[in-house]
């Protein structure tokens, strides 16, 4: 095996040049990767928090007495049971204005002085919340259509959009790498290729002596693994620091964006980054060798 | 040890027929010389036995064994059984007298504890062992020579080919490597020697073959010269 390494290494040395560019676009390619993939899994998390979140608010018609009030919660909860015009339901609650009032002067505290001098200007309001933001507007429609339903409240589409332009974005991200791997495979397949054809005689006096394809491709492939795993460790130095520092910055800047801190996922997508790097270095080295050896043969 | 059974060959590309139904049949320990002129089909003959080519019609046979039914890894084993010497020695560059021939031992999957003691062996037998740790840049081209024959038999096979393989070298020179050969020939192992040297085919007297745009046209035990 010492032998097999010790070829391999000369054979980086004799074409160092095409050695480092190769090294150097998988660096970035896994950087890219790298990067890519945890700006999508923390886009998922916004996404997942905005769907988590997602909620329609029924204002009801003005009514003279609680109990009248009650009735009519009663009456648009049991609509709300219809699962043919409200498929995405979770759960609804009834919040009679009192309480309404309240939680606005505890959100808003400069407010809670002027409840005790204005009349209550809130509705009675049944708060639903959708399992997913899909049809929200629909839904939004079909709860506004239900009798004793003054008017409703969805935020407006800004949620399907917010979700849509990140979904847009993962697909471009997605792209993008798929790209860039592919450039890095033909990396590796051109530097293993021009390593064999320097030193086409030896190869051709060992197949003349009787090596096996194996024997002859096993210090390509190592040279290729061996690229493929420097170039992970490389984007291991880059993205680690470089992420934990950004969202140490974006905590400060933006606090209410659910990011991804906790060290555990970070290291398993860097893991999984470092078994591509390695994965490609072996599929383009497999591919470059039996191809330069089908080509003499 | 070898036969060839109406063996043709022709190039795909630019069709020509390097050879065409050729039969012959050479019996284990021999010596025998193929001659011919320069694309009789001499390096295509030598090509088909180590199944560097494969014939357009024909059988070979190597050892009893059809090489038609040879599969990638079948063709290393086949090829561990034939010495092979080339006119251009083929020697690694990079390696020194002693690893040259050792490399072919590691190929050959041979044990690492026999490594020094055989390839010493051979060292002896083709004189340089004092030569050991020169490079093949350092040598004159009979001694670069005596290393491929070296590298060679260190591995026992069973056939020896060698294409021209006093093509480059002196007459004095030429006459040693002849002598190793009959040497090696003398010790059991069949030797084939691709050659157009009129001079060392009519003074050995082997068996020789000779080719002519492909087509066997003489086999004569007693050998010569003769195109």
């Amino acid at each position: 095996m010492f032998y097999h390494f010790r070829q391999s290494w000369m054979a980086l040395r004799a074409n160092l040049t095409a050695g480092l560019a190769t090294l150097t676009t998988m660096t970035v390619t896994l950087t890219m990767l790298a990067l890519v993939t945890l700006v999508a899994l923390n886009l998922e998390n916004i996404v997942r928090t905005i769907e988590r979140d997602v909620q329609i608010t029924a204002f009801l018609e003005n009514t003279t007495t609680p109990t009248q009030a009650e009735a009519l919660s009663e009456a648009v909860l049991m609509a709300l049971q219809d699962k043919t015009k409200f498929p995405v339901l979770d759960s609804a609650k009834f919040v009679p204005k009192e309480e309404a009032y309240a939680n606005l002067a505890i959100d808003f505290k400069s407010l809670a002085d002027a409840t005790s001098l204005v009349e209550n200007p809130l509705s009675d309001r049944i708060v639903i919340k959708l399992t997913s933001p899909t049809n929200l507007v629909s839904t939004a429609a079909n709860v506004k259509a239900i009798v004793g339903v003054k008017d409703v409240e969805y935020g407006s589409d800004f949620a399907q959009k917010v979700i849509n332009a990140i979904s847009s974005v993962r697909w471009f991200g997605i792209g993008l790498e798929v790209l860039l791997l592919i450039n890095s495979l033909f990396n590796i397949l051109n530097t293993i290729r021009v390593a064999m054809y320097a030193r086409r005689d030896e190869i051709n006096v060992m197949r003349l002596i009787g090596a096996t394809r194996g024997f002859i491709r096993l210090p390509y492939v190592l040279e290729g693994v061996g690229l493929g795993l420097l170039a992970s460790l490389f984007t291991l130095v880059i993205v680690y620091p470089a992420y934990t520092s950004a969202v140490g910055q974006l905590r400060t800047l933006v606090p209410f964006l659910a990011l991804i801190e906790d060290n555990l996922t970070v290291l398993q997508v860097l893991a999984l980054i470092t078994l591509l790097g390695v994965m490609l270095g072996l599929l383009g080295s497999l591919w470059a060798t039996n191809r330069y050896l089908r080509e003499v043969e | 040890m070898i036969q060839f059974h109406r063996v043709s060959l022709e190039y795909p590309v630019t069709k020509t027929l390097a050879l065409e139904d050729v039969n012959l049949h050479i019996k284990k320990g021999e010596f025998v010389y193929l001659t011919g002129h320069s694309g009789a089909g001499k390096s295509s003959f030598l090509g088909l036995l180590i199944k560097s080519l494969k014939p357009t019609k024909g059988q070979v046979y190597v050892a009893g064994d059809p090489l038609a039914k040879f599969r990638a890894g079948r063709i290393a084993q086949h090829r561990r059984r034939i010495g092979m010497v080339f006119q251009d020695h083929q020697l690694l560059d990079h390696l020194s007298v002693f690893e040259n021939i050792t490399f072919a031992l590691r190929i050959t999957g041979a044990p690492v504890k026999d490594w020094t003691e055989r390839t010493m062996h051979v060292m002896r037998m083709v004189g340089l062992e004092h030569k050991r740790n020169s490079f093949p840049i350092q040598l004159s081209q009979g001694e670069r020579q005596r290393v491929a024959i070296a590298r060679a038999i260190v591995t026992n096979p069973l056939l020896l080919l060698a294409d021209e393989p006093t093509g480059n070298l002196d007459p004095d020179v030429s006459w040693e490597i002849m002598a190793l050969l009959d040497e090696i020939n003398l010790k059991g192992t069949t030797v084939l020697v691709a050659t157009h040297s009129r001079e060392i085919v009519d003074r050995q007297r082997r068996r020789t073959i000779t080719l002519r745009k492909g087509k066997l046209v003489r086999d004569d035990p007693n050998g010569g010269y003769a195109i």
